[in-house]
């Protein structure tokens, strides 16, 4: 720790999240008066360090002197902190903390006008193992059970903080990179946290390890489970009401399902009537109940990831507080792990509730479409009964129609008949005619007649079907045509 | 549209506003309208401030660290 040969009164610090690389250098910048080495290369600013993987990944990377201060920047798994340690001057344990703290704010203010990316800020008073005029603070460490309770309300006092007082005894040698930091007290005001900044106090005769390796993981961690727990918190908030909402629309639905189905039951011609509209509704029922389906799986997914995260982190955080062991209880580790745990139980509590109304949502589409598909077959049956009706009816047409042809072409037939035999007679004159046998003309007459008709028949076929390949017509014309030859040839050979 | 990035341009929207009217509360001569933007501009603060809460959170989820 740069400058801090003698002993130190108070740590300042700064949380950054390592992807706001800018914000990050502004704030080097800043404190030491000097830009960053290498100058913009987030990477290589984060990775330039003297020292390899440390404690719980923590590894300091730079360390300058600005001014009094010591400035340190500290490389964590997600985080980047910036510790600036202001060094005690002379005077008592309060004095010292008073123009320490001083320090420490006017620092903060001018900094915060022109960094605005700090993800959190933790202040922390120093107090010496052997301090004058502060006697109950060495019998608190040697005899931390019952002593530590007081000299930590003897650093709160001094530091002028309100409310509680959490402390935590750290036993020398459980604590890599730390053990020769001896017996040291670590106390927290929860109290005075305000917007993402902390206040704790360490005493030690060497707390400088404690300081660069230890404390920043276990409270980098605190720092992120509370906001991340805060996040997941207005999630659930959401998501809970998000729930009772699809819970509420397809209990409602449910309901108008059994009474409509249990009043189409009763009443077969209303339901029957209300067929057409009764579908179209249960389509939209089908639409929104799937929306309201994707939205549960959604806020599945969301919940799901916010209790691996948390879990993720409650177990590391725990594993950092039974690293510092529990000599005189750790009323730090039980304070933050009880809140964090009773927030993880509240988000899985939730996903089970989800999980239900998720299967509720997907009866409910279950039983809708099965109504649908017994509304379509209703509908299928009706449409079918309807075709029958239709065949039925067009056979009686056409067998109307067959018979109506048939008149007509007996009509046809005798018309022509009757107009050819008078033309012959006319054309061949009465003399000629009468010699022709009554059977011939009959039969030459009713050839071209019938042939005439059929004729005329088959023509309407082929020009409804756009082609000439009718043998009936090929047979007709030429029936008629031997017709007429033959009319002409008798007329000439009885002249 | 990303929307770790849609905040990030919101939190630039909303800190240009806060200095806006920082700059308005500066230059109001009758102390109504210098409260006024006063108001404004920390309302303008606590949105900046929880879109970066909520920003920092979606980060740290999101391993964007």
């Amino acid at each position: 720790m740069p400058g801090t040969e003698g002993r130190l009164a108070a740590v300042h610090f700064y949380y950054l999240l390592k992807g706001d690389v800018e914000e990050l250098h502004k704030l080097w910048s800043a404190l030491t008066g000097s830009a960053p080495r290498p100058a913009a290369a987030e990477p290589g600013f984060l990775e330039e360090g003297n020292a390899g993987e440390g404690y719980g990944g923590c590894r300091v990377v730079h360390r300058v002197e600005s001014g009094d201060a010591g400035v340190c920047l500290i490389d964590l798994p997600d985080l980047a902190v910036i510790e600036v340690s202001y060094p005690a001057g002379d005077g008592s344990p309060e004095e010292v903390w008073r123009a320490a703290s001083g320090a420490i704010e006017a620092v903060r203010t001018r900094l915060l006008e022109q960094v605005s990316g700090v993800f959190g800020e933790t202040t922390m008073l120093v107090a010496p193992a052997v301090a004058a005029g502060n006697e109950k603070l060495n019998v608190g460490i040697e005899q931390p059970a019952a002593a530590a309770a007081t000299a930590a309300e003897n650093m709160r006092a001094a530091a002028g903080y309100a409310g509680p007082v959490l402390s935590a005894n750290l036993i020398p040698g459980t604590i890599p990179d730390a053990a020769a930091a001896g017996p040291l007290l670590l106390a927290h005001f929860p109290g005075q946290s305000r917007g993402g900044r902390d206040y704790y106090a360490v005493a030690a005769d060497d707390p400088a390890a404690f300081i660069d390796n230890v404390f920043p993981v276990m409270d980098s961690l605190i720092k992120k489970l509370v906001r991340t727990a805060s996040y997941f918190e207005q999630q659930r908030q959401t998501i809970a009401s998000e729930r009772s909402e699809v819970d509420r629309e397809v209990g409602s639905l449910l309901h108008r399902q059994v009474v409509g189905s249990a009043a189409a039951a009763s009443m077969p011609e209303a339901a029957g009537a209300s067929a057409d509209s009764g579908a179209a509704s249960l389509e939209s029922q089908i639409n929104a109940l799937s929306r309201m389906f994707g939205m549960l799986a959604t806020d599945s997914l969301l919940i799901r990831q916010s209790t691996e995260s948390m879990a993720g982190d409650i177990k590391l955080l725990q594993g950092e507080f039974a690293r510092m062991g529990k000599q005189g209880g750790n009323a730090i580790g039980d304070h933050y792990l009880n809140r964090f745990n009773d927030d993880l139980a509240e988000a899985k509590a939730e996903a089970e509730k989800l999980e239900f109304a998720r299967r509720n949502a997907q009866a409910a589409i279950e039983v809708v479409r099965t109504q649908v598909e017994i509304l379509r077959a209703g509908e299928e049956a009706v449409i079918q009964q309807q075709s029958q009706e239709i065949l039925s009816r067009s056979l009686v047409l056409q067998k109307e129609r067959l018979a109506l042809q048939v008149a007509a072409g007996f009509i046809e037939f005798v018309l022509i008949f009757y107009y050819v035999l008078k033309s012959w007679e006319g054309i061949a004159g009465a003399g000629t005619f009468d010699h022709i046998s009554r059977l011939v003309r009959f039969i030459v007459v009713g050839g071209f007649s019938a042939s005439a008709a059929m004729g005329t028949h088959y023509l309407a076929q082929v020009l409804q079907r756009d082609s000439l390949k009718s043998r009936g017509l090929w047979i007709s014309v030429a029936v008629l045509v031997l017709s007429a030859a033959a009319m002409v040839m008798l007329t000439v050979a009885y002249e | 549209m990303d929307v770790i990035r849609l905040m990030e341009e919101a939190i630039e929207e909303e800190r240009r506003a806060h200095e806006k009217y920082k700059q308005g509360a500066e230059a109001a001569a009758d102390p109504e309208t210098r409260s006024l933007f006063e108001q404004l501009a920390r309302m303008e603060e606590n949105h900046e401030r929880m879109l970066r809460d909520r920003l920092s959170a979606l980060k740290l989820i999101k391993g964007d660290r």
